[in-house]
């Protein structure tokens, strides 16, 4: 294959998945920053192995493979860090999210739809909250409201749309668990 | 599943946030380490998270349903939404796809490469060997040639490697030497993250407190204006200055040095030496490139103008050439350029083009070093070409000398002559 298909076909592979990848690496890493740096480095690693990928397989439990692996180096890197799950609950929570992967696209898709169910006033905050590198002390600083009472909407809001996720893929025959 | 309590959510949200303490983390792991359903909540509220971080890349109105119920039949923005969000997300991912498409190509082929979606052009890459970038979405893309950096975009180099990042508002420009990793934080905020490896500077003077930063894990230098090299290893980071004032801050205690003219700080996280530089760093120029003037790309073939090459204008893709010297450190104080030639009748070739400049005898002070000449002057801003010059038909000496010093002061350096023949097939 020459060079150029090959990172064609890459490309495509990567692109289709690299929403879950990101959202596989975000579940076990708490900074966002760091989440974005381990996609980086996932996404380079990918693409170094890239030959050794059977085609034909699923490319996305490749990349989550590879990904943990990533994230478990971060936190070597990282090993002082006191914010951080011990390496059995990253075990069982990477395991579990490989596992139920087949559903993580159907969800992407479920939350796009439930976005627009939501009331206009929870619409905003989210469409605040999600732009740019906005924090929730911003927006209560723009809002006058307390950066706890920030949190609790968005909580309320995030069971609002799971509740809506999950209801939308019951409907199209899937099931909420990735 | 269970209903999960006001705790586990509370402690999600923290999580989400980035503010919960490590108290909280503990209690977290609690609840999900025996608790499949728990550890379910878990991994979808956080899914749910990462999705929106990436919306944030959506256009900026994202449909707002209403409270009232559209009448019967009327198509409404709250009907369309999640098929406007949807076809926002496939219009983004397609125009990130052809983005990609044409980033590698643009390395292949040497033309410039588009800027993709989503943020602002942070710098661009003007030129590069054995380099990938990697973005902050989406896969490594290898660049060899012309690329626009956004924000956070890693620019890797390989152990033959380099690349040269300048910014379309001012005259700066970083190299990366071989073996670095580096990227620039979002736009108007003049900060580079140096991972690895060694960053060469050319900074155009700045107003304070716009200084631009450059960044590693030990500190960081500011500079309001001049020449240095910033390289990060594991014995620390050190930051010499050719010219100019750097100012030089320990990460954690702080420490700071002012760092002159021939000076280099050594710095670990607490500490920050002041050492003098060898009084002088050997320069050469290594090899010279004709380029397009219209784009500073290399033409094909002449990547390395040898000894005897003969250019066929007839040939060539442009009439309208440059010639670059490259050198050894890739910035060096300034350059002086000397061309001859004789026609085919052996009669000496009188030499100009439509720039007033020294031309033929050229003194070059800014990177790159052009024979015809560029617009590279202080605080101007630097478009990607330079002075067009078509030669006439002779035979050619042309001789290049890099001394360390921008002034009359500096070491002179080894200079290189190539003797080379244009011809005009076409005549």
């Amino acid at each position: 294959m020459s060079q150029n298909i090959r990172h064609e076909e890459f490309m495509r592979l990567f692109l289709s998945c690299e929403p879950r990848i990101f959202a596989f690496i975000r579940s076990l890493v708490f900074s966002r920053a760091d989440a974005d740096d381990v996609l980086q480095e996932t996404a380079l690693v990918l693409w170094e192995k890239f030959d050794q990928f059977e085609h034909g397989t699923r490319f996305d439990r490749w990349a989550f493979r590879i990904a943990h692996f990533q994230v478990m180096y971060h936190r070597q890197k990282r090993a002082r860090d006191r914010l951080r799950f011990s390496d059995t609950l990253l075990e069982q929570l990477g395991d579990d999210i490989v596992a139920e992967s087949q559903h993580l696209e159907a969800t992407q898709d479920a939350l796009a739809h439930c976005l627009g169910e939501l009331p206009a006033a929870d619409h905003e905050l989210i469409r605040q909250r999600y732009r740019g590198d906005t924090t929730n002390r911003d927006i209560a600083r723009g809002t006058g409201r307390s950066e706890s009472a920030i949190s609790r909407a968005l909580n309320r809001i995030y069971m609002k749309l799971m509740l809506c996720i999950e209801g939308t893929l019951a409907r199209d025959g899937a099931h909420f668990r990735a | 599943m269970n209903a999960p309590s006001t705790e586990l959510i509370e402690l999600c949200g923290l999580v989400r946030d980035e503010a919960a303490t490590a108290g909280q983390i503990e209690r977290l792991e609690k609840l999900l380490v025996n608790d499949p359903d728990a550890r379910r909540f878990y991994r979808q509220f956080m899914q749910i998270s990462a999705m929106l971080e990436r919306y944030e890349q959506l256009p900026a109105e994202i449909p707002p349903a209403t409270q009232e119920l559209p009448p019967r039949g009327a198509t409404t923005w709250r009907q369309l939404s999640p098929w406007f969000a949807l076809a926002a997300c496939v219009a983004l991912v397609s125009a990130l796809y052809l983005g990609w498409r044409r980033g590698p190509a643009a390395g292949l082929n040497g033309k410039t490469a588009p800027a993709r979606a989503g943020a602002a052009v942070a710098g661009f890459i003007q030129e590069a060997h054995a380099c990938v970038v990697i973005p902050r979405v989406g896969p490594p893309v290898e660049c060899n040639g012309r690329f626009q950096l956004r924000a956070c975009d890693i620019v890797t180099t390989a152990a033959n490697g380099s690349a040269v990042i300048r910014f379309p508002t001012e005259n700066t420009c970083f190299i990366l030497t071989p073996d670095t990793r580096a990227w620039l934080s979002g736009e108007g905020q003049k900060i580079v993250h140096l991972a690895s490896g060694e960053i060469q500077g050319d900074v155009a003077p700045q107003v304070a407190p716009h200084q631009w930063r450059i960044i590693t894990a030990d500190g960081e230098a500011r500079v309001l204006g001049t020449r240095l090299a910033v390289s990060a290893g594991a014995q620390g980071t050190r930051v010499a200055v050719t010219s100019g004032r750097v100012r030089v801050i320990a990460r954690d205690s702080r420490e700071t040095v002012e760092t002159p003219a021939g000076f280099a700080a050594q710095l670990t996280p607490t500490t920050a030496r002041l050492t003098r530089l060898p009084p002088t760093q050997p320069t050469r120029v290594a090899s010279f490139t004709v380029v397009n003037a219209d784009t500073n790309v290399a033409i094909p073939g002449f990547e390395q103008l040898k000894e005897g090459a003969v250019l066929d204008l007839a040939t060539l893709s442009t009439r309208r050439l440059n010639i670059r010297a490259n050198c050894e450190p890739q910035l060096v104080g300034r350059v002086r350029l000397a061309l001859s030639g004789q026609a085919p009748d052996g009669s000496e070739l009188e030499l100009a083009q439509p720039i007033a400049n020294g031309f033929p005898n050229q003194i070059e002070i800014y990177y790159p070093y052009m024979l015809s000449g560029d617009p590279s002057f202080e605080g101007e801003t630097l478009p990607s070409y330079s002075y067009p010059w078509t030669p006439p038909v002779g035979r050619y000496s042309l001789t290049a000398t890099p001394y360390a010093g921008s002034k009359e002061s500096g070491a002179r350096g080894e200079s290189l002559t190539v003797r080379f023949e244009v011809i005009d097939h076409a005549r």
